[in-house]
């Protein structure tokens, strides 16, 4: 049994067809979806956390159907970190880290020591803990992303799910974050633009294409020259990245000699 | 990996942080405000007799006040009710924008300019035209609240798109609906405009008076205020939770939609006893949860209590000053 199953799941929207039978799992690795923009990664997450009732299928997480818990159980088992626009009104970081604890919350969210306890460690294995106190606008978008993960932490999951973790952070960023998702060892689902970070970090990618999951496996087995050109029409070429052993891409346009 | 040296955290602008302080603080200069109100009139009367009279009726068997019979009469039955009903109306229409606001992550938001207070009033002022008799008085309140219901469900709907209310939608819908009660109201208005006092009494109600305050105006609102803020007050971190976003909320496993129409209906009722007994009041709701944000920080667990603590303060002072101005006449608390 793996840790999480996605089996068959297809969701449609205003008559379209968004989704498309896609069925994967995930088992203590990082798995990551690659594809076009509108391939259908977010839509596929957001089924995932309980944003979006999947038209057909099942997701199972730790063998139990999504779907047919009450939402707070599932938000103990999965946590998410999203795309949301900021707020105008803002949270502290330990504030929002403790948002964390909402799925645990007796007695509608009253904090308990537990809570606290969990909040701390989040904190603490995020790396935020010393700008505990900072609003969440005052920080940068690194750091940000990091009391986001604190805050899915601290629901004490055993499946996360990140949805462009990567977005808008310089490399140091990108990197220490993606590095830090690794040295969780949780069940990790992400979405990635970046193939060569989803190549470096993911241990199997997915790869979406309208809707459809089109090829599975170990980067290097599924990241070929071919199938970028089939999916995202560009000409690639792989190598090996001197300072990691790992896959690296390199790619131009579709056109160019 | 090298670390390149940080700025110590610079203190976040104007953020004080003490929260505990501030309610306390609240609460004394809310106890301060009322028997100031209650001094304060066409006759002076002293606020340590204030005191000794309410104290006398709270404690019966504590020493007789020194004030006369027409003291004590007008304190009890006429002062204190209307600054406590000042107390209630600021308190509610203060949490009721603090949830709102968070709800739909705005802070534009309040019950006034999201037509819900708007709703309230047009109900409430077609009551007041239209029945009339002994049924009139039953009438104003429940209108004000259906009315507040009513709207704040059609603005509800109207934000649906394929069955998702999206913040922003959810704002555009209720500036929208509070355009149109508006000018049913202004109908509803020139419509009773003919001989007699209806339309003063309409005009004064509007702008929002606590003048006629009695005992019996109390009891409805001081129930749901007190009822709804200690809820809110223990769902504070779902609360928190939607100023993250909806998408996060969900994964949170909170039920973004039913949780949002939950509160919607927890704000009317708010909204809906009070405007019954005051009239439309705005500014509490839009600007006393910014304030207190301020102040406190944004976490729902001391925004509600001190925002409701503020709302309350702001109206009885405003009441106060209003009377000053206005002296001897009564007055509206057009604020």
């Amino acid at each position: 049994m793996s840790d999480l199953e996605v089996q068959g799941i297809s969701v449609e929207l205003a008559g379209r067809r968004i989704i498309n039978q896609i069925t994967l799992t995930a088992s203590t690795d990082i798995v990551g979806l690659v594809g076009p923009n509108g391939s259908g990664k977010s839509t596929l997450l957001r089924t995932i956390y309980r944003m979006l009732r999947p038209t057909k299928g099942h997701i199972l997480a730790e063998g139990r159907d999504v779907w047919g818990m009450r939402s707070r159980e599932a938000a103990r088992v999965i946590a998410a970190v999203v795309q949301d626009s900021p707020s105008d009104l803002e949270l502290t970081v330990t504030e929002c880290v403790a948002t964390g604890r909402v799925p645990h919350g007796r007695l509608l969210g009253a904090g308990t020591s537990d809570d606290q306890a969990a909040v701390e460690r989040a904190m603490n294995a995020a790396g935020v803990t010393h700008f505990a106190d900072r609003g969440i606008s005052t920080l940068s978008g690194g750091e940000r992303q990091r009391v986001q993960l604190a805050r899915a932490l601290a629901q004490e999951p055993s499946i996360l799910v990140l949805d462009e973790p990567t977005n808008h952070l310089d490399i140091q960023h990108q990197l220490s974050l993606l590095a830090l998702v690794r040295s969780l060892r949780i069940t990790t689902l992400i979405t990635l633009h970046d193939l060569n970070l989803a190549a470096a970090y993911c241990d199997r990618v997915v790869v979406l294409f309208e809707g459809s999951a089109v090829a599975t496996g170990t980067p290097q087995d599924v990241l070929t020259p071919d199938l970028l050109q089939q999916v995202f029409g560009v000409k690639a070429a792989t190598m090996t990245n001197p300072l990691t052993g790992r896959l690296h891409l390199v790619y131009t346009d579709g056109n160019q000699q | 990996m090298t670390t390149v040296p940080t700025a110590p955290a610079p203190p976040m602008p104007g953020r004080m942080h003490r929260p505990g302080t501030t309610v306390f603080a609240l609460t004394v200069a809310c106890a301060i405000a009322v028997v100031l109100s209650v001094a304060i009139g066409s006759v002076y009367i002293a606020p340590e007799q204030v005191v000794s009279v309410i104290a006398g009726h709270l404690l019966p068997w504590s020493a007789d006040s020194s004030a006369t019979d027409v003291q004590a009469r007008i304190i009890w039955e006429f002062r204190l009710p209307r600054a406590l009903l000042g107390l209630v109306v600021g308190s509610a229409l203060a949490v009721a924008g603090a949830v709102l606001q968070a709800v739909v992550r705005n802070p534009l938001a309040d019950p006034f300019i999201f037509g819900v207070s708007s709703g309230a009033s047009v109900a409430a002022v077609a009551a007041l035209t239209l029945v009339t008799g002994t049924l009139a008085a039953v009438s104003v309140p429940l209108a004000a609240f259906a009315g507040a219901l009513v709207t704040t469900l059609t603005v509800f709907l109207l934000a649906q798109q394929r069955g998702r209310v999206t913040a922003h939608r959810l704002v555009l819908a209720g500036v929208a609906m509070s355009y149109l009660l508006s000018s049913v109201t202004s109908y509803l208005v020139l419509r009773a405009s003919g001989p007699g006092e209806g339309v003063s009494q309409v005009l004064s109600w509007l702008s929002g008076s606590l003048a006629a305050a009695d005992w019996g105006d109390l009891g409805l609102p001081t129930l749901v205020l007190l009822l709804s803020t200690v809820g809110l007050t223990l769902l504070a971190r779902v609360l928190n939770a939607f100023l993250i976003g909806d998408e996060t909320a969900a994964s949170l496993g909170v039920d973004v939609g039913r949780v949002r129409l939950g509160l919607f209906v927890i704000t009317s009722l708010l909204v809906g006893v009070v405007v019954a007994v005051s009239g439309a009041i705005g500014f509490v709701g839009l600007v006393v949860p910014h304030a207190i944000r301020m102040i406190v920080g944004s976490d729902h667990r001391w925004v509600l209590p001190a925002s409701a603590l503020a709302g309350g303060l702001l109206l009885v002072v405003v009441d106060i000053i209003a009377r000053l101005i206005l002296a001897p006449r009564n007055c509206q608390s057009a604020c």
